[in-house]
């Protein structure tokens, strides 16, 4: 029990520290789409959109891959704004004038959020995550991505867009 | 959407009195007016009006400068900076196109259920979740939680479980690894015990073979494990100790690890287990009921995607297991009374490469894996007598077994236009045993090479019909030497067999589906598990040998089933009602022929018996009232008899004694089932309730040293479990989950276990363990 808990809190001490090194680090400036309203009144800029869910597996590598590479961070918190969506999420909220609810939420186990509905959407297909939202400074979408971008594939289309 | 909009119009509408100066005018597209267009106005105050369906808006504002914006789904949204001045301010925009087009929503809940609504066969899984909700520390412990489904130990000196699958034996399921038949018959004796569920993603069962990709031997069913495929990165590593009836400890310690590349074109998952379970003895006299079991599995399985297209995996694990029963554990085999021990060590590895065509509509796999074990064993013991010829028997008890299996195939996966799928290939197994016991002239030397080509075609000719038409040709060759003491056995033959197989699927409603499907199958003479496994009885092993003569076995399995699933609103349903029938012609059936061997040992011969007929219905009820409470329910209602009188027991004259005669199969109970309720009521605790309901069923007895039978009445058993789990989130990367329960809460157990060296070492029947008290741990970066 006592080699346990020596193990244990070894471990803890090493990811403790990883998690400190961690701060330092630069990370991605997320905001909620209410911020995405005020910034872009204030100051109009590149946005992306990025929707994901508790339980897609996909969304959640790409936080841990592409969302945590120093350049991919550079690039984003300097160009855009970078919006990160719960697409199950309960909350209503405003955005350009509009007030946005989860009216799946009483009826379904998975409630997709009217503005994930909004942006995501495609004719003819299911609703499916990942989804990255690509809009230009007059908030025109530029390009969507319906699947998981990896840093290489998501660098690519930040540096096909801002060409 | 509209309710939106009438929404803000509305509150719009209201908070806009007092104003004096108006902004208004018209949206357009270019060519004609935009309807319900958006504007938007932030300066001195914060505005937000819907354009009109002629396209006309307007708003009151105080006066001054605003950044008006002005959005509409499909259309690129501009903002402009404007000036309100006093009076009517009239100012009309135009808005373009985006091609990108934001179009009409749709919205599928498509996970979870979809996939197996949409099959055309019944598939049911069970997942990691249900494994750990049962505390199943191996597959043999959790898979009585599907329909239809049965372990059951058989053999109190060595833990020998069978599964049985819609009330046949072992031998009728086909055991996948990965959708590849590496479980040979050796590995099918004691292997469901030996693979830990730390490595398992998924566990599928198909009841009745109505699929041509499945083995002719697959006429119960098949029972696909499917081990992990990773996509993050995670590890753990964890911990349980389990008190037997509160006394004998069984501890495990497993972990896995996966390591994915970003780009998701290479992986690896790592795992190993570690269990040491000691030894259990439910009636005190000194003999196991629970064989003392160590087992060390480590294991890898990596993949590699050398373009978008292909795949290419491999995998490897090696087994090393001890087990021994009986008693006097401390002493060497031969100084015991009864001992059986079997060490084994198992190697399997695989690899696998897949191709996808430019237009994904061409997939071709090719395949090969084999496995490899090596057993030393020990049947035997002085059997309660300490003469000179006990103890020269029982020092001859030792064993060796070597055990081939090699697979190898190819796949063509072709999809047509219309969704309809032809997949055909080609597979060839061999595999090879050799079990020598020296001491009692006892050999096996088998080898089976078969040869499987199977084409099918899932037809769907509209949206709600699909039907699977197929066939596989087997040709099974089988070369074998059976000896037992003075008998010898021999078996040399080539069988090759047409097996049709259809399947059709009607979807009545979104709701409910009707499938059906009927499958010939066919099991050529062989040694199959049970035939290799040696049990003890009378203070002397009995062995299984294969009778002269014996022919192939047929069957023909109709399977009918309705599936009704429906969500209203959060709450899931799904209703599964499946009826079966199979029919048996010449069925493999061991008989026991008494003691004709000089030494005094019972033999079972495997013979073709009566033709037998196996009926009757699963039923599975889900429902789900949120995320919060799931409750599952399932069960079978069957009958399984001969079609005439069946010998059992074939006397030898022993004054009263006389052959035994039997209509309806044993150890096979005419209902049972399980019923699992999970409450979940946070991201931080879990509390799961599983059981298993096993009914009335027949079981023969040995009651006399020569291998007469009694038959027992047996009560059924209810095997509950109680589990509570919380889990804590350090950080991103290390959480942990504590658990703590109990299984067989109400301790139904066998009661009236054979004693002492003599007893009949296969009559144990019901829940595979009394009462018993575990915790565990587990952390790591779980998700």
């Amino acid at each position: 029990m006592k080699q346990l808990i020596c193990i244990l809190s070894l471990f803890v001490l090493l990811f403790s520290s990883e998690g400190s090194k961690a701060q330092t680090t630069e990370t991605i400036n997320w905001i909620t789409f209410e911020q995405l309203d005020d910034s872009l009144s204030v100051k109009p800029k590149k946005v992306m959109l990025f929707f994901y869910a508790d339980w897609c597996v996909y969304c959640k590598k790409m936080e841990q891959a592409a969302f945590k590479k120093p350049e991919i961070i550079k690039k984003l918190n300097r160009d855009y704004y970078v919006v990160k969506l719960n697409t199950e999420t309960t909350k209503s909220f405003a955005f350009d004038g509009v007030v946005f609810n989860n009216t799946e939420a009483k009826t379904k186990r998975n409630p997709i959020h009217e503005i994930a509905k909004l942006f995501a959407s495609r004719e003819g297909v299911p609703f499916s995550l990942p989804a990255t939202v690509f809009l230009d400074e007059d908030f025109a979408i530029t390009n969507r991505v319906f699947e998981y971008l990896s840093p290489k594939k998501l660098m690519e289309v930040i540096i096909d867009l801002s060409s | 959407m509209k309710i939106v909009i009438y929404l803000t119009v509305f509150i719009i509408s209201f908070s806009s009195l007092s104003q004096t100066e108006t902004l208004k005018g018209t949206i357009n597209t270019g060519n004609e007016p935009l309807s319900f267009a958006t504007i938007q106005l932030e300066g001195l105050e914060t505005k937000g009006v819907n354009a009109k369906e002629n396209g006309t808006y307007s708003i009151k504002l105080k006066k001054g400068f605003y950044q008006i914006t002005i959005s509409s789904v499909g259309y690129k949204t501009i903002s402009k900076q404007i000036h309100i001045s006093e009076g009517i301010n009239e100012m009309s925009f135009t808005l373009t196109e985006d091609l990108l087009g934001l179009e009409q929503i749709v919205v599928s809940a498509t996970r979870n259920r979809v996939n197996r609504k949409k099959a055309p066969v019944v598939v049911s899984t069970l997942n990691p979740k249900l494994l750990k909700a049962t505390q199943s520390l191996s597959l043999a412990d959790g898979l009585n939680y599907a329909p239809g489904v049965r372990v059951e130990t058989n053999c109190q000196n060595c833990g020998f479980t069978q599964v049985r699958l819609n009330g046949l034996d072992g031998g009728y399921t086909q055991i996948l690894v990965n959708s590849r038949a590496i479980f040979t018959s050796l590995l099918g004796v004691y292997g469901l015990e030996q693979i830990p569920t730390n490595t398992i993603e998924r566990v599928e069962i198909v009841r009745s073979g109505g699929s041509a990709l499945f083995g002719s031997n697959a006429i119960a069913g098949t029972v696909n494990v499917i081990t992990k495929d990773p996509v993050l990165n995670t590890w753990e590593i964890g911990s349980s100790l389990s008190l037997i009836n509160g006394e004998q400890p069984d501890r495990v310690v497993s972990f896995n690890t996966s390591v994915v590349a970003d780009d998701l074109n290479s992986g690896i998952t790592l795992f190993g287990n570690y269990r040491s379970r000691d030894a259990y003895d439910a009636n005190d006299d000194g003999f196991t009921e629970i064989t003392k079991l160590t087992n060390n599995t480590v294991g890898a399985k990596a993949f590699i995607k050398p373009s978008d297209r292909s795949r290419l995996t491999v995998d490897l694990t090696a087994i090393r297991e001890f087990r021994r029963g009986g008693n006097k554990l401390d002493l060497a085999p031969q100084f015991t009374d009864i001992t059986e021990q079997l060490d084994h060590d198992t190697f399997t590895g695989g690899a696998e490469y897949e191709l996808n065509s430019k237009d994904y509509t061409n997939k071709y796999a090719i395949y090969t894996s084999a496995s490899y074990t090596q057993r030393d064993s020990y049947y035997g013991g002085l059997g309660g007598g300490r003469t000179k010829q006990d103890s020269i028997l029982a020092n001859n008890a030792f064993g060796n077994t070597t055990d081939l299996a090699i697979i190898n195939g190819i796949q063509h996966t072709k999809t047509f236009k219309n969704d309809d799928v032809l997949t055909s290939g080609a597979e060839y197994n061999y595999s090879t045993t050799e079990d020598v016991i020296a001491g009692y002239n006892r050999l096996i030397d088998q080898s089976v090479g078969s040869i499987g080509i199977y084409s099918q075609y899932e037809w769907k000719p509209t949206d709600k019909f699909t039907t699977l038409l197929g066939a596989r040709f087997d040709n099974v060759a089988v070369d074998g030497t059976y000896q037992v003491n003075t008998i010898e056995r021999n078996v040399n033959l080539s069988q090759s067999s047409l097996s049709p197989r259809l399947t059709i699927a009607y979807q009545f409603t979104d709701e409910l589906k009707f499938r059906g499907g009927y499958a010939r199958g066919f099991r050529a003479p062989q040694a199959f598990n049970e035939d290799l496994h040696i049990s003890s009885v009378g203070g002397e092993p009995q062995f299984v040998i294969l009778s002269e003569n014996l022919e192939t076995e047929y069957s023909n399995a109709y399977t009918a089933s309705l599936n009704y699933s429906k969500d209203f609103n959060k709450v899931q349903t799904d209703f599964l009602l499946e009826g079966f029938y199979t029919d048996l012609k010449d069925p493999f059936t061991i008989v026991s022929t008494g003691t004709p061997l000089p030494n005094g040992s019972i033999l079972e011969e495997v013979r073709n018996g009566s033709g037998a007929e196996v009926f009757g219905a699963n039923f599975e009820v889900g429902l789900s009232p949120s995320k919060k409470w799931q409750f599952q329910l399932g069960g079978t209602v069957q009958e399984s008899k001969y079609k005439k009188p069946q010998l059992l027991f074939e006397s030898d004259g022993t004054a009263g004694e006389n052959d035994i005669i039997i209509n309806e199969f044993v150890r096979n109970p005419n209902v049972y089932g399980y019923a699992n309720a999970s409450w979940i009521p946070s991201e931080m605790f879990r509390l799961d309730i599983t059981g298993n309901y096993t009914g009335a069923m027949t079981v023969p007895r040995v009651i006399s040293n020569t291998g007469f039978l009694k038959f027992n009445e047996v009560h059924p058993f209810l095997d509950m479990n109680i589990k509570f789990d919380t889990h804590i989130d350090f950080s991103e990367d290390f959480q942990t989950t504590f658990s703590a329960g109990i299984k067989n809460i109400f301790n139904s157990y066998q009661d009236d276990f054979d004693k002492g060296p003599t007893r009949d070492s296969d009559y144990i029947y019901g829940p595979n363990a009394p009462r018993t008290f575990f915790i565990g741990i587990t952390f790591g970066k779980l998700h």
